[in-house]
């Protein structure tokens, strides 16, 4: 292989591709990052087994080829090099990188031991935008598992039905739920996309443009722009969310949700650094309003937020974590709660907004 | 083939029941040594040879046995210790079976001689293989000597199983020490064959029989516990916290003279040390319990090994008070010998390589516990104040929540002087030299503190969106019908699914607690294999750990002195001030007197 490029080529190329890299040591040339030349343009590919990224670079190229790289000294010299013509030319495993009159050599592995990052054979392709395929990984990634011993909880599931398109995660504290519509979709997909790999398409989306889906039973590949990721599925079954999610309420409020956030951040000062950390939140709701009394041996802290009321008067306590998850990703200026007692599964939901869910179950005290 | 239920012979019933009680050349020697001692011999001697098969000799100054009764004392279950089961209730003696003669006579080439101080000459029978040769009249000295040669040699798959020579005697000679640690009345001399291996002085002093089985430096390192309540007597010597051991061999314990092994007794002892050590290491202890025979049964094992006592669980409670109190009584500060144990006494020369059985040479052994040398163990840097020290036994009578007061003293007569390398403070009393890791102190408060905490707080539960289903087994269910409350308590919400499945519908909401689920398995598997069921905090204490690790202050971190004042006076405060956590220690010493032998003065 030999090419021309230049080192910004050289360091998207790895910073795309790098956090796929694995870190364990077992199988040594996952912690490489293959090049590849295709149709003048350098591939960048990384992969774990779990995740695999690819990202293309056009570039000159000479001479086709292929090279592995140890990944940590390939991206921390692309970062070093100056800025000129850089060529890279590869005699068998062995990669010299030549830039002004100096150059640098790496011992690279045999590309044939690379795992094929194959894309997912599949018809099933569905099209959304970019930056409302972010937002929906935003609403709904920080309410994943991230302990191990359940894996279904530690991904998320994507739902497609029709013209609906759904994001649902859970760590069987709280769930959160988004949907988008996919006009003319006809196609179906339901499976658990790991946490990771979907802070990855977060980390690398760009706000405009279009995400394309592809998907099969065993595996999803997400194209944008000049990056590919493929992941693998998790396997299990996903709770069936639809008939967790009351469809009736006994109280039903409408709150400020700058006000709700400020007051719970307050509240849970108090609450958090205690000894035992275990920052509750309990609202008492009465006559529109919500009461906040709180005390611990730090002090004391007493609000009241004015609300529309709908119905019983109640009592509820959260772990405060919870209701700042929500109250970060939701921009409406109200925010909905459906309550249906001190014990029930309570829903929060931005105003005039049908497409985002978050219900958190209380804490019993 | 004809399969007619008839009786078995003699014989066979007896090797059967030889099987049981004689499973190796160290139950030979317990059960006979046992015999010498209910025989209230003052002084026995044991000679191996061939690790135990070749050649087993008790030779012992006790009552003896009449000529008449020698020929009963083989048959099985003659014995002279009791009357009927009735007897066991108040039960004396170590044996009562009538089992252990019958059954070494039938496996090995028996003989026993004996002179009661009636008889003016002694008698000796011989028996081989269960079958009786001889008896003749002969000369001896008032007592009793058993001869067991060739142990096994008509049961061949038996001696198969037996492990090397090295290892048999390593067995019997480790039974010996323990049975010699239950009587320091009585004089134990072991050779093998020739060479002087074990030598007790038998003059009645624990601490000496410490000293001849496990040597002057541990005997040292070792702390009185006394105490008595009702019934029940505790007395005997357990190790400091630094001195331990990897395995639970240290630890002997002795129920009315009798050595037993106990799951119950080791968990209490353990639980004792906790947080004073290491897990997985275990303290030394030599402890004798005296309390009244009824109130536990030794007939559930046949060689009288384990015991079941009547409360178990009220039992082992009070053994742990009793440690940890005599533990926090001796305030365990690690101290520093600048001079590397030069100033100790002489150790004699291992007594293993001589074979003169000469009592003046055994008087050297224990010479560092006369009066003049205990003062000069104390001035090596044990914390004395205002003589509080205490050396003898009987110093706390009964046992009183120890809440450390003497050690508040002690803490608040302390200033701090520097830091030293951001991790050791170092500080004084003018009496000594105390070095304090900041970290390991920071970490005791804190968990002092979370553990409070722990306990005055309600938990409260998050409930769970999708329950965990948890399968149980019989026993872990009824486990869980037990402690539902305290599970409840905790914060688990569980709720019935269907035959032996439970819903975990709620779990105790914990800052960084992962896996709650996990938990309650672990509180129930607690249960299920500690014969002390573990408090809820206790479940939690790893948690706990991790949050009071991780708030305290680090190394390499500057403190102001009024910090470390603070640090030091609320280390003082703490329930038990001188180890982390984790075990370990908090607080070093080197004593004035340290520094001036350093100097010359």
């Amino acid at each position: 292989m030999k090419i021309l490029c230049k080192k910004e080529d050289l360091i998207t190329g790895v910073n795309t591709v790098q956090r796929a890299v694995s870190s364990k040591n077992t199988h040594p040339i996952l912690q490489g990052i293959r090049l590849r030349t295709e149709d003048s343009n350098l591939w960048f590919e990384a992969t774990d087994l779990e995740i695999g990224i690819r990202c293309k670079v056009p570039v000159n190229i000479l001479e086709e080829g292929e090279v592995v790289l140890p990944a940590r000294l390939f991206s921390e010299i692309t970062r070093k090099l100056p800025d000129t013509e850089i060529k890279i030319e590869s005699v068998d495993n062995n990669i010299n990188i030549f830039y002004d009159n100096s150059d640098f050599a790496i011992n690279g592995y045999d590309p044939e031991e690379y795992p094929e990052i194959a894309e997912t054979s599949s018809t099933d392709e569905i099209e959304i935008p970019a930056d409302l395929f972010k937002n929906m990984i935003r609403q709904t990634i920080f309410a994943c598992a991230l302990e191990e011993t359940r894996p279904v909880f530690t991904g998320i599931l994507l739902e497609i039905e029709q013209e609906n398109i759904s994001l649902v995660s859970t760590d069987t504290h709280r769930l959160a739920c988004s949907n988008a519509l996919i006009a003319g979709n006809d196609k179906e997909f339901r499976g658990i996309i790991p946490s990771k790999t979907m802070q990855e398409i977060s980390r690398l989306l760009n706000d405009d443009g279009i995400l394309n889906i592809k998907c099969n039973n065993s595996k999803v590949t997400f194209n944008f722009d000049t990056v590919q990721i493929l992941t693998r599925l998790i396997e299990g079954q996903f709770p069936s969310y639809k008939q967790i999610v009351p469809q009736s309420c006994n109280t039903k409020l409408h709150v400020n949700s700058r006000k709700l956030m400020d007051t719970v951040e307050r509240a849970s000062l108090l609450s958090k650094d205690n000894y035992l950390k275990t920052n509750t939140v309990r609202f008492n709701i009465e006559n529109s309003q919500i009461n906040i009394n709180q005390y611990s041996e730090l002090g004391k802290i007493s609000e009241q937020i004015d609300v529309d009321q709908d119905g019983e008067d109640v009592a509820i306590s959260f772990n405060a974590k919870y209701i700042l998850d929500i109250l970060k990703v939701v921009e409406t200026e109200n925010i909905i709660m459906e309550t249906s007692g001190s014990f029930s599964p309570c829903i929060f939901r931005p105003e005039n907004n049908d497409d985002y869910l978050c219900l958190v179950l209380p804490l019993r005290n | 083939m004809n399969q007619k239920i008839k009786l078995l012979d003699q014989h066979s019933i007896n090797q059967i029941a030889a099987g049981e009680v004689v499973e190796r050349p160290l139950s030979v020697v317990k059960e006979l040594i046992e015999n010498s001692l209910d025989a209230a011999a003052k002084k026995i001697d044991i000679r191996v040879e061939g690790g135990g098969t070749s050649l087993i000799t008790v030779k012992d100054d006790g009552y003896g046995i009449a000529p008449d009764d020698l020929r009963l004392a083989i048959l099985p279950h003659a014995t002279s210790k009791i009357n009927s089961i009735f007897d066991l209730d108040n039960l004396e003696s170590l044996g009562f079976r009538g089992e252990a003669l019958p059954s070494i006579a039938s496996v090995s080439k028996l003989s026993i001689l004996s002179r009661t101080s009636k008889e003016v000459a002694g008698y000796e029978i011989k028996v081989e293989g269960g079958v009786f040769i001889s008896g003749t009249e002969t000369g001896s000295p008032y007592g009793t000597t058993v001869t067991v040669k060739d142990l096994f040699f008509n049961t061949p798959a038996r001696r198969k199983f037996l492990r090397s020579n090295s290892t048999e005697f390593g067995l019997v000679s480790d039974m010996i020490s323990r049975l010699a640690l239950a009587r320091p009345d009585v004089s134990f001399n072991l050779r093998h064959p020739d060479n002087l291996v074990l030598n007790t002085p038998g003059k009645g002093n624990l601490l000496e029989t410490i000293a001849a089985i496990l040597g002057n430096n541990t005997a040292r390192q070792m702390v009185p516990v006394s105490y008595q309540n009702g019934d029940l007597k505790v007395n005997g010597y357990i190790s400091k916290p630094d001195l331990v051991r990897s395995s639970i061999n240290g630890v002997t314990f002795l129920v009315n003279g009798r050595v037993i092994r106990s799951q119950l007794l080791n968990q209490a002892l353990k639980e004792g040390y906790h947080t004073l050590v290491h897990s997985g290491t275990y303290p030394i202890s030599v402890l004798t319990i005296t309390m009244p025979p009824s109130n536990y049964d030794v007939n559930v094992h046949p060689a009288k090994l384990e015991i079941k006592f009547k409360n178990e669980k009220e039992m082992a409670e009070r053994i742990t008070n009793i440690i940890r109190s005599a533990l926090l009584a001796d305030k365990p500060i690690r101290n520093i010998s600048l001079t590397s144990k030069g100033n100790l006494p002489p150790i004699p020369k291992d007594i293993k390589t001589s074979s003169n059985n000469d009592w003046s040479q055994i008087k050297i052994l224990y010479k560092p516990f006369t009066q003049s040398n205990k003062k000069q163990n104390i001035t090596l840097g044990r914390v004395n104040k205002q003589g509080e020290t205490i050396a003898e036994p009987n110093a706390i009578s009964s046992y009183t929540e120890p809440v450390g007061q003497r050690s508040t003293v002690l803490f608040q007569e302390l200033r701090a002087l520097g830091q030293l390398f951001n991790t050791y403070i170092i500080s004084t009393d003018e009496k000594s030299l105390y070095f304090i890791d900041q970290h390991a102190a920071h970490e005791r408060i804190r968990y002092d503190k979370l553990n409070q905490q722990l306990k005055q707080n309600k938990m409260s539960s998050q409930l769970l969106l999708v329950p965990e289903t948890v399968e149980l087994t019989i026993q872990e269910e009824n486990i869980l019908f037990e402690y539902f409350a305290k599970l409840h308590e905790m914060g688990f919400i569980i709720e019935h699914f269907g035959d032996r499945s439970y819903f975990l519908r709620g779990v105790p909401i914990l800052h960084n607690l992962e896996n709650p689920g996990k938990l309650f398995r672990m509180f129930l598997d607690g249960i299920l294999t500690n014969p002390i069921p573990p408090t809820p905090e206790k479940i939690l204490e790893e948690w706990i750990f991790m949050l009071a690790c991780r708030s305290a202050i680090k190394s390499n971190e500057r403190l102001s002195i009024q910090e470390m004042d603070e640090l030091i006076q609320k280390l003082g405060n703490c329930h038990n001030p001188f180890s982390c956590p984790h075990g370990r220690p908090t607080i070093i010493e080197i004593p004035k007197q340290e520094l001036d032998k350093r100097f010359d003065r």
